[in-house]
Parts: C-alpha cells; structure tokens; sequence
C-alpha cells in the first residue's frame, strides 16, 4: 500500500514509502519528523500548516502527499541559513509578531512567499497575502509591522 | 516610580527563537513509539438515554487495541469546579456531541473506522434549549441528580436546571426609583463564541511499568489537571505527572480537563502511549465556550446625570455542563464594577440546557454584563441630553467608593482612563459625518479579594556557578508572555541581565505548586512568588557577600552581575563566584524560594474593610461608518486606554491590548456559535467567523499607571481586560452613526440593516 | 480519511480509461482544494483517486482568435495574475482574487473548483455571464457545454462518471460590451453572501442595451443565470430605473436558503444591490470600449 516519494525539503533530497491518502503535512511532521509545521484546522481555513511548494505559499493539510513528488518544499525549519534567521524571522523576533506562536510558522511561509513575489510590499498587499492565516493571539497588528518591516529593508 | 535595568523593558521574549523556527514543542510534536491514537464516538442527540452499545465489531477490526464505553471507567465526575461530567457518558447523554464510547488503534484511519463500526441504541427524551424555559416548572431535567453532586454551589437555592441563582443588593430601591428624574430599561443578549484556538485540544498519555502515568498538554494548570486526572482513574496524585507543553492559544480554554481523562484511561488501559486531539469540528461540541447570556438592566438617573439606581437579572445559558460555581457573583458585581450606583439590586442565575457545554472563556462572564451595561448607559445619557463621556465622568467609580460584592476601591483608574479617551476624541473627533459615528466604552475586570488572591503559587530561584538563574516554576506559556515577565522579575531582583535567566516550567515533577495561569492575575500572583524567591536568593547572595568583603549586608549593592559595598564598585565580587563559593560554604547552594501566600493577601485586604485592589479599568473608542444600504459596519479607528499599573514588558502589554480589542471584534460583528436545538450549524472555520487581516481598524492605544498595592511593582492583569468594552463601544458608534440600538450581539451587517428598515437617514 | 488506491496516468488518454474502468468508485484528483478536506471529513471515500495533476498539456492560458482558452490544470493564481485575462476580462481576475485565499488558489485549478460544482464558487457566474463553455473529454470522445449548463444540483453536475473537465473556452467579448463580478461576504475570501456577475452590451449610439447576462453565485443549489433580469435590459436604454429593476428581478430570481451567511431575504436583497451596481460598473467598461 505504500508508495515511494522522492522530493526535495529545505535542500535535501529525502526517499520516503508513504500511504497514498497522507498529505504532505503528515508526511513532513511524522515520516521527516519535521514538525515546525503545525496540524491546526485540517480543512485549508487556518494556515497553520502553510508551506513553500515550488516557490508557492501551499496549505500541506489540503495536498496529497504523493502531488509532492519531484518538488521542492520548504518549511519553517529551512529559513535559517548556517545559524542565521531570515530577516523575516528576526523581524518576527523584533516586533513582537507572535504569541503562543502555533501560527508563526505558517504566517512566516506565508510571508516569504509574499516578500519572494513583491519584495516591498504595502500594507494592504501584507493583509491581501495572509488573510488565508489565521492568529487568535495577536490581532494582527505586530505580525503587519513585522513583514512590512522585513521588506522595506534593502535586498539582496 | 524607581529606577529599575530590566524592568518596564521591551526585552526579546524568552521563547522568541524557538517560535521563530518551529522549535518550539506543543503536543502534537510529542512522539512517543508504538503510540496509539484515540476517537471518541459522540451522541448525535441532545438529550437521550443510552439503552445500549455494541462495540463487537468495532473490537474485532484489526488494529483496535481497545474500545471502552461508560460502563468500562470509573464513574468519577470532574470538571473545573462543578464536578458534573464524566469521561464518556453513563446511562444518558445531554448535548449532542458528548462522548459516548472511545477508541484506541494503531493509526487515525483504523480509529475512525471502528468508531464507526461502534452501534449504540438511543431513546430521545425531551429536551431544553432555551435557558428562560429550562428555568420553569415542568422543564426537561438535564442533570436529574444534580443535588448530589459535590460539591454543589453555596448558592444553588433552587431545584431543576438552575444551577446557580446567586443576588447582589445594595443601599434602598425604593428610594432609588423615587430620587429618579429618567428610569430606562432594556433587554440585551449575547451569544456564544469559541475561544478560536489555533491548536485544538490534544494530549498524550502514557503509563509505565509501575502505573505511573505520565500526561502532556497544553494545560495552563497542571497541577489542576494532575489532581483531576488521578481521581478519575483512581491514581495518587504522586503517582500521575503533568507535563504542559507549549500552548497554542489559550484565552480561558486550557484550564479545564479535555481529552486528557480519556487519553489517559486508553493508556491506562492499552499500557501503550495514547495521542487524541480534537478535530475543529468537535472543538465546537465536544469542549466548551463562552456562554450566551440574556441580561435585562432597568437604570434610574436624576436630571443632573447622577445614577441612583440600578436594577438587573443576568441569565447565562451553560449548556450541558458548567465551569461555574460560586463565580456567578462576579458576574452580577461586574454590573457594579463601573458606576458609583448607591442603590443596586442585581439577580444572577446559570441554567443547565441540552446545549453544548458552556465554560471560562477570555474574561469569563464579563464581556455579557458589560455590553449589556455600557450600552445602556449610553441610551441612558442620550435621553438625559448628555455627552456619553461626560455621564461617564459623573459617576465613574473612584478611590474610596464601595463596590457592592466587593469592597472599598483603591488604586483605580477608571477616570484617568476616561480623561485619556476625551483628549484623544478631541484631537480625532472631527466633523461628524453622514453614516460615521464614535462610541465609547469602559471596561474592567474588579474581583472580590478572595477570587484576587487567587490559587496558591511557588516558585524557586537557583543561581548557578556561571552567575546565571534559573526560574523553577508551574506557570504555563500560553503565549502571553508569562515566562519573559517571571525571567524580567527574576533578573532585576538579582541584578543580572535578562538573558540570563531560564526557566523550567510546565513539569509537576521538577517545579513546585502552582496554581495556573489566569484570570488576568498571572504577573501579579506568580510574579509575587517569583519576586519573593528571587529575593530570597539575593538575600543568600548578600549574605555570603557580606562575609566575603567583611561589610554589612545593609551596605551591599547588587547589578550587572556584581556584588560590591555602596561606592566602591572596585571590591565587586561577581555573582558567579559567589555562587560557586557557596557550594563549599556553610550555607550551601543559593536557591531562594517564595510563596505567595494568599492568606495573607486577603488578610490584608480584610484588615482595610475588604478593599478592592489591582482592578483593571479601561475605557475604549470606536469610530465606525455604516452602509446603509447593506446594513455592514466598519470599523474605521480604534482607541483603547488602559490602566495596567505598571507595565515589567510594555511590548508584551501592547499586544495583550490589540490581540484583546480584535478578539473584541470578532465578539461584536461577527463570531457567532449558531446553535440549532442543540446542533452547532457552524462547526468550522469556513462557517465561524474569527477575524482576519483585511478589514481591521488602524487600532491605537495609550496606558496609564496607577500602580496596584498588590502586585509585584505595581501591576495589574492585562489579559482579558482588552476584550471587555469592544462590543458596546461599537454598538454604541452604530447607535451614534445611524441612530439604531442593536442589543443582541453579534452587530451583524443583517440586523442592522433590519433596524434601520423604516428609518429617516440622514 | 479512509484508504484508497491512488493512481497518476502519465496522460489523458489513460486518465480517460482509467475513470472508464472505475467510474463512480474514482475521484479525479487534481489540486485537491475541496477534494482533500471531503476525504479527510470521510464526507466521500472513493476506492481510487486519479491524480491527473501531472497530466501534460492542460495547463495553459491561451488568446485564440475567438476568445480565451484556459486548461483545466491551470490554477486560479496563473488566471489571477494572468496578463491576457486582465486585458480580455478583468472581471474573471476579480473573481479569482476574491477566491477563497492566496494558498487555495496557488494550488487549487479552475477545472477543479468547477467539477466540484459549490454554489458559492466564484468562477461560475462570470463564466455563465460570459457565454463560457466547458470542453469534456472521456474514453468515448469529447462534447462541449455552457457553463450555464453545466451544473445541476448542488455539487453535481452534466459531467458523466467517465467525463474529465479539460478546458474552459470563454468568447471575446464584442466592443461596446463590458463586465462586472463581486462578491459580498462577511470576510474576505469567504463564502458568499451573494455573489452577480454582469456583462451587458451596448447598442453603440444611445446607450442602448442589445443584450445583458446576469448570473448568481451563493444564492441557489448551484451557481444559476438571472435570465429573466438579463432580458428585461435587452433593447431598454441604460437608465438608473432600468437598472434598478433589473436588481429586483434578479433577486426574485435568486433560489436562496438561510445559513451562517444570511437569511432568504436578506440574500435577495444583496442580490439586488450587487447587481444594480455590477451593472453599472458593466455599463461603465462597455462604454469605455
């Protein structure tokens, strides 16, 4: 019944036998025990689970894990580069952006993706690309500040 | 205010990193081998009784390891104070949803197949939706053996389904009515709404060779929990542990048992590691929320906008379990809590439904009165002619008025927080405009002494060899912060940096007691604790210190790691050394420990005639504009004040109050539990409307201190607070906009179109 | 969810043989945004899922002579920020932008979103409005349908069990024409409250309406064309009135029921706002074409 998948996370190639109906979030947190990337609503509303798939903000609860096949995933254990955080992560850090922090690792790939395809973005472009991520503790205003913060430093 | 180097400051959380770059563990990340996951079966009936189950197939599917129903656990009933459920259902259920029968399989999908291979036959009897109906004679029963629950609520004076009737009178009515000049009276209601969790309910449980289990959630209580869990499965409390993990979210969900009871029996049970979470469909049956209440308010005023009277009745609808006990007077006294009302008669009742059950939820039983109350002093100054904020003025409590329920006030600031609020509409206010409007609100979140004082709280403080601290304490992180402030207050009494403090927490085998988190009295409560064990520490650092330099511990000064004699900073002997000095001196290792001793607390309190202290007062301001012609309110500006005492992180605080104030917002205009003779018609996401990014008012605030005489350095609790007056500041900025009163939350696009029907606009 | 087999045809020919062998007891599966969440609700437990996400050849955005052809596989992210659908019918863009959230519509597909056929979807009605047809194919051939056809019952449509959606083909639109989708929800992204698209077009001098097409989103079993508020403009001068009567056709028109979003008359009455105003913003880019 199990299937191999072959796909790239956070640049590394992983060969893995999977149960066809797992999604890619089942996959991540319980076979490559990467578990950054969090279980919320299951049903595609809340954005917990939001990773990078091609270049693209995906929600890993709704994709099938074999639809992974081939591609190039990354989550919120990729960010940080050789210690360093993403300017993204710093921000988050600086501006206060999270709280119990069960949402931050979607918001932050959710985020990345938002500043990848419109490097300075304006506020209403920050709430236009996460609205699909939910945050019950914040109210928003420090995770805005946040991103905003991260795309209007210089690039590059 | 003194001078302190950590204190007050915006100093990075201490679980800033971790968060950051998924680190942090909550407890799904738990992964235990050969773990089992649990499913429970739920009634699809409000009110029914159980004639039988047969649970033959689902045992037989390979993979099962264990199906248990009412009959197979200990009849043990549990729950935060009323002790009125049970694990899964015995003999009948009371909302749809309840547990009836669970499973333990190997993986998720043989789990929910045999739930439903589970066959149970049910016999529907009649039941109770609407609390005004369960209150009369001949209703349906939900708990038929209520009276012999324990332990049963001082105030249960009546039989049936209310639980609670509890009153609060004050001065003489007659007279109140007769020195009124204007008597108004209205109806408000409001309606259920889910704490909106981010990470639903789950828990792991496992149980070792010898019995011990061993339980990971996301409790903000654990030591609550581990005393609820061991009675109901027959353990010591020694014999279980609590482990909290991170929190996703909290707002007044983590302190009640939830899956972990049946977690635990499963594992108990199996003796193999059991995981169960709950799916967001059944967080809207299967936990509990904020209960909707019905509150009818009747207020005399003279001419001059003096408030004489004050008559109410505040009916909470609790579904089929409570969270409540003796706590319906806070409810009644938040009705008090705002206006020096010198005549006051308020009657407050819980009642048992066959709806969902109905629990603490962000400021419990606050956020109803207040909408109701802050509404009606609006319509109440408008029909006096007043200005709303100068009505508020006149008889806004202060500093020596007597709180009935509660006591004589002191350190409040409800009027500095209501001048803030005129400058601020002063500057803003402008020319009003067709279908714009502003609102104010007050809101405060004034316990009785006893329920300030709170549970019992501990702490440890250790100064390590390396002259660094670590804080040993229950306290949770739900994502308040609550671990940053403790560290902030552990630092600055030890004079070391703040990155210099860890904290073990969240594990009842390596901390002391603690009571939880909560009820906005954290930082105070723990953080007193927390103070008491890190002087205790200092007081142990000093007196080796004084040994060492030969000088008197009165004339030891201690910062940025040092101890030296006042003035001469030159003799300095660092922390460091001193600790490990300490281990080869007589006194031996340094470890402070602190109590707060809640006795004391409310001894002091008596001693001054039963003073309110540390009440939170704020007030808010909303700017909205109304389309008429959809009837949909938007939010343009926001403004809240705050008196939060003093501030150990004014970033932390910040956040309190915008997270609170959108948690308002979604209170007000559109978070809605939509219960259909019991059924939740609204179970997801998609349905249940939280707010997000888009659509969201710029929101400002300002705070101001009026330090308490209670807490650590002045504090006072900012996490509910911030929610409390959002629904009737905006309600009120429609009433200011369009004219229309709506007094049923939520402000929908829909009834405020419905009200507006017939209406002249401008 | 419960187990299924899970086959990937490497093209159309054998996803077409494949759903001719299993039929009902298969799901096509292709960016999964509805599909995943009903399998994991077990609201339906096909015993084969075929992915047909890497079949070659149906992701395409193509300006034939006639008008725009999108491939099934396209996602609505691609439609969204599509320069070619901006410039030919920027009401589509507006309704994708409105499309649930920016993570569904990076992987959901438009022949997805349509096969599932939700009431609320926001592709259908611009679609109905515009005169698209949608192409099928199966092992036994191919057939084309208007979208104002295409869908029956709630979460049913005119596709057989053997049928695959692969493309949707939208005519240009002639000049003095124009056309206007919104959605009103409580949240953005959300279900709609109710939802119109409008494409009127003009008779050239005077501002005569030749012909109009107004269709609903939300307010019925499926996504329904408003026919009769559409030829009530047909030949009438664009006045304030003519429009205004239009909206309430439109919303006598509107099959509602209550729910979360609103109740019946609440959902006509924004039927009737909504399309008194997309009919003048359709109005408005007619005459500016």
């Amino acid at each position: 019944m199990k299937m191999p998948l072959q796909f790239r996370v956070n640049g590394e190639d992983y060969e893995v036998y999977v149960e066809p109906w797992k999604t890619l979030l089942e996959v991540l947190r319980d076979e490559l025990e990467l578990t950054g990337t969090k279980a919320g609503c299951l049903a595609g509303e809340c954005g917990t689970c939001t990773v990078i798939v091609d270049g693209k903000a995906v929600k890993s609860c709704l994709m099938l894990a074999p639809q992974a096949a081939g591609r190039e995933i990354m989550t919120v254990e990729g960010l940080a580069q050789g210690g360093k955080l993403h300017p993204l992560q710093q921000a988050f850090i600086d501006h206060f952006a999270f709280q119990c922090g069960f949402c931050t690792p979607g918001m932050l790939m959710s985020s990345k993706a938002l500043l990848d395809e419109n490097p300075h973005p304006t506020a209403d472009d920050v709430k236009e690309g996460l609205y699909g991520n939910f945050c019950r503790c914040t109210g928003y205003v420090k995770i805005l500040e946040a991103v905003l913060a991260a795309g209007a430093k210089p690039r590059g | 205010m003194a001078e302190y180097s950590v204190l007050g400051r915006g100093v990075v959380r201490t679980d800033a990193r971790d968060k950051v770059t998924g680190r942090a563990k909550y407890a799904s990340d738990v992964h235990l081998p050969g773990m089992l996951t649990a499913k429970v079966l739920r009634s699809p009936f409000a009110h029914a009784r159980i004639l039988s189950i047969d649970t033959s197939r689902a045992e037989r599917l390979p993979g099962v390891k264990m199906v248990a129903t009412g009959r197979d656990i200990p009849p043990v009933r549990y729950g935060k104070w009323m002790l009125d459920r049970t694990a899964l259902a015995l003999g009948k259920v009371r909302h749809i949803g309840e547990p009836v029968a669970a499973v333990a399989a190997v993986d998720k999908e043989t789990a929910e197949e045999a739930i439903e291979l589970i066959r149970v036959e049910y016999e529907e009897i009649p039941a109770v939706f609407d609390p005004l109906e369960a209150m009369k004679p001949g209703a349906p029963i939900v708990h038929e053996d209520l009276d012999g629950y324990q332990p049963l609520p001082p105030q249960r004076l009546s039989q049936g389904n209310i639980l609670i009737q509890a009153s609060l009178k004050h001065g003489d009515m007659e007279r109140g009515w007769r020195e009124a000049f204007l008597i108004h009276e209205d109806c408000y209601s409001t309606q259920p709404v889910y704490h909106g969790l981010m990470e639903p309910h789950e828990a792991v449980a496992a149980v070792d060779s010898g019995g011990r289990a061993t339980v990971w959630s996301p409790s903000k209580a654990p030591f609550e929990l581990r005393r609820a869990l061991a009675s109901i499965v027959g353990l010591p409390v020694s014999q279980v542990r609590v482990i909290s993990t991170t929190g996703g979210g909290d707002f007044g969900s983590r302190g009640s048992p939830s899956v972990e009871p049946i977690c635990m029996l499963l594992a108990q049970r199996t003796s193999l590691p059991v995981r169960m979470s709950l799916t967001v469909e059944e967080e809207f049956v299967g936990s509990y929320y904020r209960e909707a209440a019905t509150v009818t308010l009747k207020v005399g005023v003279k001419e001059d906008g003096t408030l004489v009277a004050l008559q109410g009745r505040i009916v909470f609808d609790t579904g089929a379990y409570s969270d409540v006990l003796g706590h319906i007077g806070g409810a009644t006294g938040h009705l008090a809590g705002l206006y020096d009302i010198p005549n006051f008669d308020v009657e407050g009742c819980v009642v048992y439904t066959n709806n969902t059950p109905r629990g603490q939820c962000r400021a419990p039983r606050t956020p109803q009165p207040i909408f109701a109350l802050e509404s009606h002093m609006d319509a109440v100054a408008r029909k006096l002619g007043m200005d709303p904020m100068d009505f508020r003025l006149k008889n806004a409590v202060e500093d020596g008025d007597n709180l009935p329920g509660r006591g004589l006030l002191r350190n409040a600031g409800l009027k500095q927080t209501l001048h803030a609020v005129a400058d601020y509409l002063r500057k803003e206010k402008g020319a009003s405009a067709p279908f714009r409007g502003w609102g104010i609100a007050c809101g405060e979140r004034t316990l009785t002494p006893v329920a300030q004082a709170g549970p019992a709280s501990s702490a440890y403080v250790r100064v390590n060899e390396d002259g660094t601290a670590t804080l040993f304490s229950g306290i949770s992180e739900v994502g308040g912060g609550q671990w940053t402030a403790m560290s902030q207050i552990v630092a600055e009494v030890l004079g070391i940096p703040f990155e210099h403090v860890s904290v073990v927490s969240g594990d009842t085998e390596l901390v002391p007691h603690e009571g939880g988190t909560g009820g906005s009295l954290t930082t105070g409560r723990v953080g007193t604790s927390v103070r008491l064990a890190a002087e205790d520490a200092r007081g142990q650092l000093l007196r080796l210190a004084a040994l060492r330099l030969k000088v008197r511990e009165e004339e030891l000064e201690i910062g940025r790691g040092q101890v030296y004699a006042k003035g001469t900073p030159e003799t300095a002997i660092s922390v460091a050394d001193l600790a490990t000095a300490a281990l080869t001196s007589p006194g031996g290792s340094i470890l402070g420990t602190g109590r707060h001793l809640r006795e004391k607390w409310v001894a002091s309190l008596a001693e001054a005639k039963g003073m309110v202290d540390s009440a939170h007062y704020c007030t808010h301001a909303a700017c909205v504009e109304v389309d008429a012609e959809t009837g949909q309110v938007r939010v343009l500006k926001y403004f809240a004040c705050h008196d939060v005492g003093f501030a150990i992180n004014p970033l932390l605080v910040e956040g309190q109050i915008e997270g609170g104030v959108v948690f308002g917002l979604g209170y007000a205009l559109t978070e809605e539990v939509i219960n259909q003779r019991g059924r939740v018609l609204n179970p997801s996401f998609m349905d249940y409307h939280l707010p997000t990014a888009p659509g969201l008012p710029r929101i400002e605030y300002a705070t101001i201190s009026v330090p308490s005489g209670l807490g650590p350095f002045g504090v006072k609790g900012i996490g509910e607070p911030p929610t409390v007056p959002v629904a009737p500041a905006i309600a009120n900025a429609v009433y200011d906009a369009v004219g229309v009163r709506i007094k049923d939350l939520p402000l929908t696009a829909e009834k405020v179109l419905k009200a507006l029907k017939g209406k002249t606009l401008p | 969810m419960r187990p299924f087999e899970y086959l990937a045809p490497k093209d159309l020919d054998e996803a077409c043989s494949l759903l001719s062998k299993h039929r009902d007891e298969a799901k096509i599966l292709s960016g999964g945004q509805s599909l995943v969440a009903l399998l994991r609700q077990r609201l339906v437990s096909p015993a084969y899922v075929i992915d047909i996400r890497r079949v070659p050849g149906l992701d395409y955005i193509r300006e034939d002579k006639d008008g725009l052809s999108i491939g099934a596989l396209t996602t609505h992210r691609t439609v969204e920020t599509s320069p070619a659908v901006a410039k030919r019918f920027p009401m589509l863009a507006e309704a994708e932008h409105r499309l649930a959230h920016r993570q569904v519509r990076n992987w959901g597909t438009i022949g997805g979103n349509l096969s599932h056929a939700d009431p609320g979807g926001d592709l259908a009605p611009s679609l109905i409005a515009l005169g698209a047809v949608i192409k099928v194919v199966s092992a036994k051939g191919k057939r084309t349908v208007p979208v104002a056809e295409f869908f029956t019952d709630y979460l049913v449509t005119v596709l057989e069990p053997d049928e695959i959606l692969v493309e949707v083909a939208i005519p240009y639109l002639k000049a003095g024409s124009g056309g206007a989708y919104h959605k009103e929800s409580i949240r953005a992204g959300d279900r709609p409250i109710a939802a119109v698209a409008a494409v009127v077009s003009l008779d050239g001098k005077a501002g005569v309406i030749k012909s109009a097409r107004i269709a609903l989103g939300g307010v019925g079993l499926t996504p329904l064309e408003a026919k009769e508020a559409g030829k009530s403009l047909a030949g009438k001068k664009a006045t304030a009135g003519v429009v205004l009567e239009a909206g309430a056709i439109a919303a006598r028109e509107a099959q509602p029921t209550a729910d979360v979003e609103g109740s019946v008359e609440y959902k006509r009455h924004i039927v009737g706002l909504l399309t008194r105003d997309m009919l003048n913003l359709a109005l408005t880019r007619a005459q500016s074409k």
